[in-house]
């Protein structure tokens, strides 16, 4: 016997351990998630706009608006009480809206990032304006959500007070982006081949993608860790909730996944200026606002060197790049994040939401 | 890169032939011994096992390391960790002792391009059969005269449609709602006042002048009368009669000449009847 030893202390316990894991695994982590109070201000099509709701004093008068990316749910930025970023920034005195694309159905197969950065957002941010009284807001993206974020910050600058983004893949040349980079590459993928059969990028799809770029791991390896967890000291609320947004995919409209393949991945055309909405050419030079960008070490989705790049594109003068000890999802969640993101994120708004 | 010789490949299952052979022959002289001995040898026999099936050729040459160091790993863990307690304990060992190699394997297979090049040929097959599949089953349910989903999303689509005319409606009308119910001051009041004053006046002067182009025109139009009745004896312009403003209109409306009329007001004054008298008898 040795004390990595998992015996247990009698066969009824045992048994309570494998029912437990297995029912997991048979039906997913079952956990209530996105608890802060929210109401929903504006929506249109699957797109809901919240406005979290608190008794707290609201002491920064510019409301900040969350821009999320079109794969994953956003419940990740709220996950749980006491582990939620979007909670923190409400108990803080923060005004928060976030903009939630919600899941696209087959009839959502065109729609574009035209769409999404020059109707959608554009209609929230008046939303927010006017729904909180202020003349000026944070806009603030994660992942693809930053690339929209960006995209509008260039296109419509009116009414921003500072922009935000978390993780972003600005620069998604070949040599920058991994193992993404390369499956994304011309010669290994071509996106018609999936959205003429599927209409919109499948969520199975849009899960393996991720999941394969470390296979073992998220496949066996997150097994594992919860067997190991259940047999040491039980699982906690947190890994049950991130587990299930692990799990939780949604599809992808196949017009903006095809674009997001081709025109950012293959061309890397937000860097070259070559992005067009609607005639309309994207120049990250026109973004002046204050400006803070948060990238994640060990983030194996959008590499450091992917994140930087929008530094010398922009015209800010107040800009900053802070690296964090995290990655992709750990940026956000857990007890890194609030360390690390969470606090850096209140002192460097605090100062600029006045 | 894809290495391996061609018998091997005709075999995909011989690491497993390989595998549990060596199980079987580590199985031979358990039946005396204690069973930590049992699982060592269990655990050595497997390791072996792996070792020789990679010498057999089955997986891509270039792996051969990480296969080395996943069986060497197995070995390890196995034999030194002691016999597992449950086969939940086996399980996380069996992970942390292969995790390492086998990520690493598995990633050099990744970023393979010949590999890559395969994934995509797969894909396409895949997709063009679903496509295929698709199409096959929305022929059938239509035969069926059942609904299929590209129906039901020609539906959808209508909604959706139909939300975003009534989303961007709401915003015109918000856009009117916040744009011009500015609440009136007293300044804004007075300013008003003021213009409409000036309108007033404006118009006022307007009606003067109107006046006058009218006395104009009627002066113009007795001259005109003059002109054409040259020396008419009831000369003198319609001017010099005693009428009433609405007389004279219904005169020039109805054509009947003032001079000819009788007045029957007050000292002779013609009025709108007496016009309209003569008017029906001419």
């Amino acid at each position: 016997m040795t004390e990595r030893s998992i015996a247990p202390s009698g066969g009824e316990d045992l048994f309570d351990k494998y029912a437990r894991g297995l029912r997991i695994i048979a039906e997913g982590a079952q956990i209530d998630t996105g608890q802060t109070p929210k109401e929903i201000v504006w929506s249109r099509n699957k797109a809901k706009l919240y406005h979290y709701q608190t008794d707290e004093e609201k002491r920064h008068p510019v409301p900040i608006l969350f821009i999320y990316a079109l794969l994953n749910r956003p419940y990740c930025l709220d996950l749980m009480p006491g582990n939620s970023f979007i909670e923190f920034l409400v108990n803080e005195g923060f005004d928060v809206y976030m903009l939630d694309w919600g899941v696209p159905g087959p009839e959502d197969r065109d729609m574009s990032f035209e769409d999404y950065v020059l109707d959608y957002i554009p209609r929230a941010v008046r939303k927010v304006l006017r729904n909180s009284g202020s003349e000026e807001l944070t806009l603030f993206g994660y992942c693809q959500g930053g690339v929209m974020a960006s995209m509008y910050a260039s296109l419509m600058p009116e009414g921003l007070k500072n922009l935000i983004l978390l993780a972003t893949p600005i620069d998604c040349s070949p040599e920058n982006s991994g193992l993404y980079g390369q499956w994304f590459s011309e010669k290994n993928h071509d996106p018609d081949t999936v959205v003429n059969a599927y209409g919109n990028l499948p969520a199975r799809f849009a899960y393996a993608g991720t999941a394969m770029l470390n296979p073992v791991t998220n496949y066996i390896g997150s097994n594992v860790t919860m067997w190991d967890l259940i047999a040491r000291d039980g699982l906690s609320d947190s890994w049950l909730a991130m587990n299930k947004w692990a799990n939780d995919p949604i599809p992808m409209p196949g017009a903006a996944y095809k674009q997001w393949v081709r025109d950012f991945y293959q061309e890397n055309k937000l860097v070259k200026g070559e992005i067009r909405l609607r005639g309309r050419r994207v120049d990250l030079s026109n973004i002046r606002m204050p400006f803070l960008n948060l990238a994640g070490k060990k983030d194996h989705l959008v590499f450091l060197p992917q994140a930087e790049a929008v530094m010398d594109l922009i015209s800010s003068e107040d800009k900053e790049f802070i690296v964090l000890d995290a990655g992709h999802v750990g940026l956000l969640t857990g007890r890194g994040a609030r360390k690390n993101l969470w606090p850096q994120v209140k002192n460097w708004l605090e100062i600029r939401s006045g | 890169m894809l290495g391996g010789d061609g018998e091997a490949l005709m075999d995909p299952f011989g690491i497993y032939r390989q595998w549990f052979g060596g199980l079987e022959e580590a199985g031979k002289p358990a039946r005396s011994e204690s069973s930590q001995e049992v699982w060592i040898q269990w655990a050595e026999a497997t390791a072996g096992a792996w070792r020789r099936a990679f010498g057999i050729g089955t997986i891509f040459a270039g792996l051969a390391p990480y296969w080395a160091e996943m069986a060497e790993g197995v070995r390890k863990e196995m034999v030194e960790g002691g016999l597992p307690t449950d086969p939940l304990d086996l399980y996380l060992r069996w992970y942390n002792a292969t995790n390492a190699p086998l990520s690493k394997m598995i990633r050099e297979v990744f970023e393979d391009e010949a590999f890559l090049g395969d994934s995509r040929r797969f894909l396409e097959n895949f997709a063009s059969v679903e496509q295929v599949f698709q199409r096959a089953s929305e022929e059938y349910f239509g035969y069926l005269q059942l609904s299929t989903r590209s129906d039901n999303t020609r539906v959808a689509e209508l909604v959706v449609g139909l939300d975003a005319k009534v989303d961007r409606m709401e915003e015109a009308f918000e856009d009117f709602e916040h744009g011009h119910a500015t609440p009136a001051t007293a300044e804004a009041v007075e300013t008003l006042e003021g213009r409409v004053k000036q309108l007033e006046g404006k118009l006022d002067d307007g009606r003067s002048e109107l006046r006058r182009m009218e006395g104009k025109l009627d002066q113009l139009l007795a001259a005109l009368g003059n002109s054409t009745n040259g020396g008419d004896p009831q000369a003198g312009s319609q001017e010099d009669v005693e009428a009433t403003d609405a007389a004279r209109r219904k005169a020039r409306e109805l054509g009947v000449d003032l001079r000819e009329v009788r007045g029957s007001g007050p000292g002779g004054r013609i009025g709108v009847d007496d016009v309209r008298r003569m008017g029906g008898a001419g």
